[in-house]
């Protein structure tokens, strides 16, 4: 057994009120089964008549000899009769004629009636002809004109025809006015008729919902074999639904005895399913044994061999199989305590009995006035397997919020662990930033007032110390030291604001000089990545520019000029001055300045105009590889 | 309310209900001559010692194949005596207990007023197969005083 005990005690409230609800199910049908299956009182019962087996489509002579007593329920199978047609007669005296309509009510007839009221046709069945039509299943009802009964003697005559492979039967007979016999009749009907309509229609129903399951979850194979069991005992169902049935009583009959009989292989299948269990040995055992049935039934041409066959093997076959599924599912529940098995135990548990029931009415054992049953045990199949799928639906769900918790709390924990992380690493990057700024400062400090100082150390410790050029390094030591503070502050990729300091800065020594400066700046765009390196190199190509004006090109006019083009902003700074000596254009101070330009990724060119020098610097607008 | 006021309503009710309780014991008084007995007309079905000096009859028809036929009652008294009273016919009226597809009808009553000499009274019925009838027949009747005889 694979199945075992689960942890902690027997779930005594869910166990109580499963077979509370079954019990209650079962309570109820059966008091309004019998309910509606209570005789009418007021009418006139005929449980005495007289019959003549004979097949004739015509109303025998009530003096033709022949003629033999019975009681109904007259049952052929228990008095032996021979054939499947007779005529049944009774006599009724009204000492006063009825002066309403009037109706026949005749519960349980095999398998086929035509009701003569004094020589007319009140009714019939359905069809007479093979296949006869099957009302073994349905009450018939036949109003009855109050024309056609009269003061005195009224004589009734019904034809009954059994279908093939069955013996006849005809229950009590019941005469009375329609306005109380007619209720009585719809009430047996809805219970015979209509409630097996539902079970029928509920169980397709059902069965395609589970094949649609199971058609988008295919390893859920319990919602495959209850589709299969729901189908299988649906067509049976159709047995006591169809009265005028499409093909030969033959085939019919077939189909319905394979049906059941599979429906207890499917339950085996199913139980198995349910419980977990593996017993391949037992499913190809009884599957196999199944299969030889199934076809012996198919192939068996003799009528009676195929009802003898269908009768005495196959359905006690069947019944064993079914009776397998009996036993094993509380013997799983008993291990196990598990309440799904309890469930199922409890809604498969009437099956049995019904079964049974039907299958000794089949043989006449027991009366068959009440019909077969084993439809009805359909509803609480249906119900415990409702009950069943709401439990799994229900604890899919709860685990699913449980496993939601659970992981809201991972990724509450994830993203606090992320968090510290991405601060950490912030820090590190603020670290690293401050490390390369701090770094960046101190080279520029090296390369820019520190190279002054030193060459103004160095002229200190010589003899040749001469105080204009000394005085010179100091103030570019200054400047230099200017522009680094002015390269610090937040410019936010504005160039005029860049160029508007490096004029408050140089400003002083260009009015000295005597040099105008036009300032042609016009808006640019907002350089993206325009950071404090890249200001103070640009400051300083531009300041050692605007120097070398000063000091060497003689110019009158000095002009500064921005504009855009496509992919870049520039800024011209000209002169009209005497322009740069061929000798000084591989000087140290030009070198100086391409290698900054390059360093902060700008394009610097230098050239002789027509009147003077040009220094333009290309920025590009698209953030580029600064060295 | 005060306790004054209590008490003068519940006066007015012992008042009200002794009057009352006189009007109808005066009504059934025996001795008197003149009232119906039973002085109202009864619309339901009774059973015996139900209404005080009613007589009734009961009958009971429910054959299946249904049934015809005349049910006859005695209704005489004897002749009241000088100085007695008896209770003499004055009408009857039939009760149904149970009525299904049937009927009955009083087709023959003996006159108002008679005793000793009255006559049969036939009820005629039918009900049809599978009906029933049970109805009753009330009589009501009248206190008459005998005649004393004058003296010579």
């Amino acid at each position: 057994m694979v199945v075992e005990r689960q942890a902690g005690q027997l779930p005594y409230a869910a166990t109580f009120l499963a077979l509370t609800v079954v019990v209650i199910i079962v309570l109820a049908g059966v008091t309004y089964y019998r309910y509606a299956a209570t005789p009418p009182e007021e009418a006139i019962v005929f449980s005495d008549a007289s019959f003549f087996p004979v097949k004739s489509v015509r109303l025998p002579a009530v003096d033709t000899p022949g003629w033999k007593p019975v009681s109904l329920p007259h049952d052929w199978q228990k008095s032996g009769e021979p054939g499947r047609e007779g005529w049944y007669t009774m006599e009724i005296d009204f000492k006063v004629p009825p002066n309403r309509l009037w109706g026949m009510y005749i519960p349980r007839v095999t398998s086929n009636v035509l009701a003569y009221v004094n020589g007319e046709v009140v009714g019939r069945g359905g069809r007479f002809r093979d296949p006869v039509a099957r009302n073994g299943n349905r009450p018939l009802y036949f109003s009855i004109p109050n024309s056609f009964l009269v003061k005195g003697s009224n004589r009734v005559f019904l034809r009954v025809k059994a279908a093939e492979g069955k013996a006849g039967y005809l229950g009590p007979v019941y005469l009375g006015p329609d306005e109380s016999l007619r209720p009585v009749f719809q009430r047996f009907y809805k219970i015979r008729v209509n409630v097996v309509e539902i079970i029928t229609a509920s169980l397709v129903l059902v069965a395609v919902l589970m094949l649609g399951l199971w058609s988008v979850r295919r390893r859920d194979s319990l919602a495959f074999w209850f589709a299969l069991i729901c189908l299988a005992w649906a067509v049976h169902n159709l047995n006591l639904l169809v009265v005028e049935v499409p093909v030969s009583t033959r085939v019919w009959e077939c189909v319905r005895y394979l049906s059941v009989g599979w429906f207890a292989v499917l339950l085996v299948f199913f139980m198995n399913c349910m419980l977990g269990l593996h017993e391949k040995r037992v499913e190809y055992t009884i599957t196999s044994v199944m299969l030889t049935g199934s076809i012996a039934l198919c192939v068996i041409e003799d009528t009676d061999t195929f009802f003898s066959f269908a009768n005495h093997y196959w359905l006690p076959l069947a019944l064993l199989i079914g009776s397998y599924t009996a036993v094993r599912i509380p013997y799983a529940w008993w291990k196990s305590w598990n309440i799904e098995y309890f469930i199922a135990m409890c809604a498969g548990f009437p099956i049995l009995p019904v079964t049974l029931h039907d299958w000794m009415q089949l043989n006449g054992y027991i009366s068959r006035e009440h019909g077969m049953l084993m439809q009805y045990s359909a509803v609480t199949v249906l119900l415990g397997f409702t009950i069943i799928l709401l439990i799994r639906y229900s604890r899919a769900l709860n685990e699913s919020e449980e496993w939601m918790h659970t992981l809201e709390a991972r990724v509450e924990e994830k993203g606090k662990e992320l968090e510290l992380n991405y601060q950490r690493l912030r820090k590190l990057e603020q670290d690293k930033v401050l490390g390369s700024e701090r770094e960046r400062i101190m080279r520029d400090m090296h390369d820019g007032v520190g190279g002054h100082l030193v060459s103004a150390l160095a002229m200190t410790e010589s003899k040749s110390l001469e105080p204009e050029t000394f005085r010179e390094l100091l103030g570019s030591a200054l400047m230099d030291l200017r522009l680094m503070i002015d390269s610090l502050d937040q410019t936010e990729g504005d160039l005029t604001a860049v160029l508007g300091m490096l004029r408050a800065r140089l400003q002083p020594a260009l009015e000295e000089s005597g040099i105008s400066v036009r300032w042609e700046v016009r808006d640019i765009p907002v350089i993206p990545d325009l950071g404090p390196s890249r200001v103070l190199q640009i400051m300083r190509i531009l300041q050692e520019a605007i120097t070398n004006v000063i000091k060497h090109s003689r110019a009158d006019i000095l002009s500064v000029e921005t504009g855009e083009t496509a992919d870049s902003v520039f800024i011209e700074i000209r002169d009209d001055g005497v322009g740069i000596p061929e000798i000084n254009k591989e000087g140290r101070g030009l070198r100086n300045m391409q290698y900054r330009a390059s360093r902060a990724g700008i394009g610097f060119v230098i050239r002789n105009t027509e009147r003077g020098t040009s220094v333009k610097l290309d920025v590009p607008l698209k953030p580029g590889n600064p060295q | 309310m005060s306790l004054t006021g209590s008490l003068v309503i519940r006066q007015a009710y012992v008042i009200i209900g002794f009057f009352l309780a006189l009007g109808v014991a005066r009504a059934a008084v025996p001795g008197q001559t003149g009232g119906l007995v039973p002085p109202r007309s009864i619309d339901h079905p009774v059973t015996p010692g139900m209404v005080p000096d009613l007589l009734f009859f009961e009958r009971k028809h429910d054959l299946k194949v249904g049934d015809r036929g005349e049910d006859i009652f005695d209704v005489r008294t004897s002749r009241p005596a000088c100085g007695e009273t008896v209770l003499a016919f004055d009408h009857a009226r039939i009760i149904y207990k149970h009525q299904r597809f049937g009927e009955a009808e009083i087709v023959r009553s003996p006159p108002a007023g008679c005793t000793a000499s009255c006559s049969p009274l036939v009820v005629r019925w039918y009900h049809e197969p599978t009906g029933s009838l049970i109805y009753q027949v009330h009589v009501y009747r009248k206190r008459i005083a005998g005649k004393c005889n004058a003296p010579p």
